[in-house]
């Protein structure tokens, strides 16, 4: 019985994987055996199988398994993980056990939000959250570490992108602990696309979004209060008279250093280092 | 019918993180998809109408995925790979440099295959999916993914044979990857005639 090229494909696919039901393996492979083209391809199908199951010892990187898994678990919105368990100050921890509809339908009010409207009202919301744990806590006694405040940076926006400095070319018409957030469109590529406003360990994190054309992302936070300690182990890089240290070379980047006594984070995935303090220091150069 | 549980989610993380890559071809935007596609399924409760967790999560990521791309957000982006380039996957996962490579180019290759064809591979050979289940997700016939299948496998191992190292001991893909096919022929090889295109 002759079989149409595209059924004998289906067949030889699924005999590469499997899956080919026992009564039609018998047939396939008798014809596989006499025919030698037949034979060649199902080899290539077999290789292509073993090569894409190798893929297999690929894991997950820690930070996004550790998003996903407070995310589950309700503590935290999906992309949270670097913030750690302090990011939503505003949201109340979980009373033991509750059904989990109400664990579900908690996470939605953490999770992004699609319009600009009610991202702009939510940004509002979180600035004015945020200010009145400030106020009335006077920060926390335990200042977060860079690597949790970091973390903000690799969050959506939540509020509209700065207009630029009607007075400074090289700078936003926007600020936090008294430092301007700088300008980085025209040659530099990276255009300002949005904000957001994070506590981190009761700590007021204010980011500001950049992205190149290749959809590329920066988060720019600056930390309210005194800096925080540098971690044990990032490089130390001197550029234009300022003191870097790299916390992260890759996956996420992420590259801390103090101005006017405060602690300024830039964080990115797939943008090296070198390009972050590129930025950072380049009205310095 | 079966809610889903969140908390047996991360289970499939690992999966799901490869089955990313393959699509967006960049491990950075594999994360921010597989993000993205954990934070929709969060949003509200689930049920299961009929579909296991693994295929209901990859339902969803496939959704983001093409929603992402009609956006022209994310797009596959398939470059030569050498040593250079490579960055480490995930330190807990122990992969000595030459694996990491070879994954790397295993990921191009596949993400620089047509979007139906990555589809179908994705969801079997990646997500490990039944060609039933990945026919639900893919809204087509089960015969036409194991078509799929087979198309997606020819072009993935032509792709890597003829990646080979050069002088400076770096690898360089030397076939174009990422052409579309005629969209109006299913039995239009993807890379070159096959061997058993007129075979009765």
């Amino acid at each position: 019985m002759s079989r149409e090229p595209e059924d004998i494909h289906a067949a030889l696919a699924a005999l590469a994987d499997g899956t080919l039901p026992e009564q039609e393996r018998e047939s396939m492979l008798a014809r596989v055996a006499e025919t030698p083209e037949l034979a060649a391809e199902l080899e290539d199908q077999r290789r292509a199988v073993m090569l894409v199951r190798s893929l297999e010892r690929v894991e997950a990187p820690a930070l996004l398994r550790r998003s996903v898994e407070l995310a589950a678990k309700g503590e935290a919105a999906v992309g949270d993980a670097t913030a750690g368990k302090g990011a939503n100050a505003g949201s109340a921890a979980a009373p033991g056990a509750r059904h989990k509809r109400e664990r579900a339908s908690r996470r939605s009010s953490s999770l992004r939000l699609p319009s600009r409207l009610i991202a702009g009202v939510a940004f509002a919301a979180a600035v004015v959250v945020v200010l009145v744990l400030v106020l009335t806590t006077g920060g926390s006694t335990s200042a977060p570490t860079v690597l949790q405040a970091s973390g903000a940076g690799l969050r959506t926006a939540t509020g509209a992108a700065p207009a630029e400095s009607p007075h400074n070319p090289h700078l936003l018409a926007v600020s936090a602990a008294g430092i301007s957030y700088p300008y980085w469109g025209g040659k530099l590529g990276w255009k300002a696309v949005g904000a957001r406003t994070d506590s981190v360990g009761g700590r007021m994190v204010t980011t500001v979004l950049y992205a190149n054309s290749r959809a590329q992302r920066i988060g720019y936070s600056i930390v309210a209060g005194p800096a925080l300690a540098v971690p044990a182990g990032s490089t130390s890089v001197e550029r234009h008279g300022v003191g870097f240290d790299v916390i992260s070379h890759a996956n996420p980047t992420i590259v801390t250093w103090r101005e006017g006594g405060h602690t300024c984070i830039l964080t990115a995935r797939g943008v090296g280092a070198g390009t972050l303090m590129h930025l950072a220091s380049w009205q310095r150069a | 019918m079966p809610a889903l549980d969140p908390e047996s989610l991360p289970r499939h993380l690992d999966r799901l993180y490869r089955a990313a890559w393959a699509l967006c071809g960049s491990p950075h935007e594999a994360e921010d998809l597989v993000q993205e596609t954990f934070a929709r399924v969060l949003a509200r409760p689930r049920t299961l109408r009929g579909q296991d967790e693994l295929a209901y999560l990859m339902t969803v990521l496939r959704n983001t995925f093409l929603t992402d791309r009609r956006t022209a957000t994310r797009r596959p982006r398939v470059s030569a790979t050498t040593i250079d380039e490579i960055e480490p996957v995930d330190p807990r996962g122990g992969e000595r440099p030459e694996e990491a490579l070879q994954s790397q180019e295993v990921f191009a290759a596949i993400a620089g295959l047509p979007e139906r064809y990555r589809l179908a591979l994705v969801a079997c050979d990646i997500a490990g999916l039944s060609h039933r289940e990945a026919a639900g997700i893919l809204d087509t016939k089960e015969a036409t993914v194991a078509t799929r299948l087979f198309r997606a496998r020819a072009f993935v191992v032509h792709a890597l044979e003829s990646t080979s190292p050069s002088k400076d001991g770096h690898a360089h893909a030397d076939v174009p990857v990422g052409e579309d096919l005629p969209a109006s022929r299913e039995d239009e090889p993807p890379a070159r005639r096959l061997r058993s295109g007129s075979t009765p």
